[in-house]
């Protein structure tokens, strides 16, 4: 089965999988922001970019390709597994401590983000990725405009339930940004 | 900060992704995501091919007659059905894990289930595989007697069978075992924190 599937189709699975990609770059790289920092995140870029990969033969249609892919990444980034030392996790809760460094590590500087948007959306994506796995990809996907429904469905739980956690990580995550004032 | 401007700023261009950027990742990452697909299949495989040509090489030579002496010989013969019954329980357990979880995509919950029952079997599979080594050096003292008493082995297998395949044996179980408490047992945890969040 496997060997059928990579090797009596493997330029439609190609073509098919650089399709989503570009088209949809926007989920992978939101994804990738939201579950890992630093050098973690050419890490979970390869483990997406694999997920989708494995996935292209498994889609049958039944609902949009941009449903489908928020499922597949959105599985792979919370199943995924940080191979950052215990160092680098101390240094990245120190920066978000600290209101003048970026999370990156960086203090922005101001001939490359003039306005300071790079660096606030940086500090965004790190107070994200302080909430628990499944609160961070709810805020994710519905920072993206997903349906209350849309997202029920990809995690398989109830509209309700969507609703009730959504509500409490987005207070969670604005009561945070205006605690650090990191915005 | 409220909702206004964080999807203000969500939707900024900053936050968007550099198309020449994502066009390089696609390019390195295609080759090495095939490579992996590849090697895994080749490993699997050559594992059964290699099991299957012993199995099926034992069973013309006891066809064509070749001097076998059951009564005699019984130890060999169990040492070479010890990994083909392992094999058997494998598939077994595979084959009622894809039965239970047969459409793992329809959402991350059920993905989450398939994972957990897929980490139980690995740690299962590892106590299998160090239990099928335990056996086969208890065994390897009686099917080194009975083949010297029957002049199919000398001396000459002393070291290999009393030296070399034990501690060959104990270096697999310790990276087995390494591997159940180091990797696996973690990796049960992790799984069953992120499905308790959906409770």
């Amino acid at each position: 089965m496997i060997f059928s599937a990579s090797q009596q189709e493997p330029q439609p699975r190609d073509g098919q999988f650089e399709d989503w990609v570009h088209t949809h770059a926007a989920i992978l790289h939101h994804t990738v922001h939201a579950f890992a920092s630093g050098a973690d995140r050419e890490d979970l870029m390869q483990e997406l970019l694999l997920a989708v990969w494995k996935a292209v033969p498994a889609f049958r249609g039944e609902s949009q390709v941009s449903t489908f892919l928020y499922r597949v990444t959105h599985n792979a980034a919370m199943t995924w597994r940080r191979r950052e030392r215990t160092h680098s996790r101390r240094l990245e809760a120190f920066r978000l401590q600290s209101p003048e460094a970026g999370a990156g590590g960086e203090i922005p500087s101001a001939t490359g983000d003039p306005d300071g948007t790079a660096a606030r959306l940086e500090r965004l994506y790190a107070e994200i990725r302080r909430l628990p796995a499944l609160d961070r990809s709810l805020v994710l996907l519905s920072l993206d405009g997903m349906s209350h429904r849309d997202m029920a469905a990809i995690h398989g739980l109830s509209e309700s339930n969507v609703g009730a956690r959504l509500s409490r990580a987005r207070q969670k995550l604005t009561h945070n940004l205006k605690e650090r004032k990191t915005l | 900060m409220n909702s206004h401007e964080l999807e203000n700023l969500w939707s900024s261009p900053q936050n968007r992704p550099d198309p020449a950027g994502i066009t390089l990742e696609i390019g390195k990452h295609l080759r090495r995501l095939r490579c992996r697909h590849r090697s895994l299949v080749v490993i699997l495989s050559l594992a059964a091919v290699w099991l299957t040509v012993i199995l099926v090489r034992l069973a013309f030579f006891v066809a064509r007659g070749g001097p076998l002496d059951l009564t005699r010989e019984w130890g060999a013969v169990a040492m070479l059905l010890l990994p083909l019954m392992a094999l058997i329980l494998l598939v077994r357990q595979f084959r009622r894990h894809l039965q239970t979880h047969t459409t793992p995509e329809r959402s991350i919950q059920a993905s989450l289930l398939a994972l957990l029952d897929e980490n139980r079997l690995a740690r299962r599979r590892v106590k299998m595989i160090t239990g099928l080594y335990a056996a086969v050096m208890l065994i390897t003292p009686l099917v080194v007697h009975q083949l010297q008493a029957v002049g199919k082995a000398g001396d000459e297998v002393r070291i290999p069978a009393f030296v070399l395949l034990p501690l060959l044996l104990l270096t697999l179980s310790g990276i087995l075992l390494f591997h159940h408490r180091f990797r696996l047992l973690p990796r049960h945890r992790e799984l069953r924190e992120l499905l308790e969040a959906y409770q």
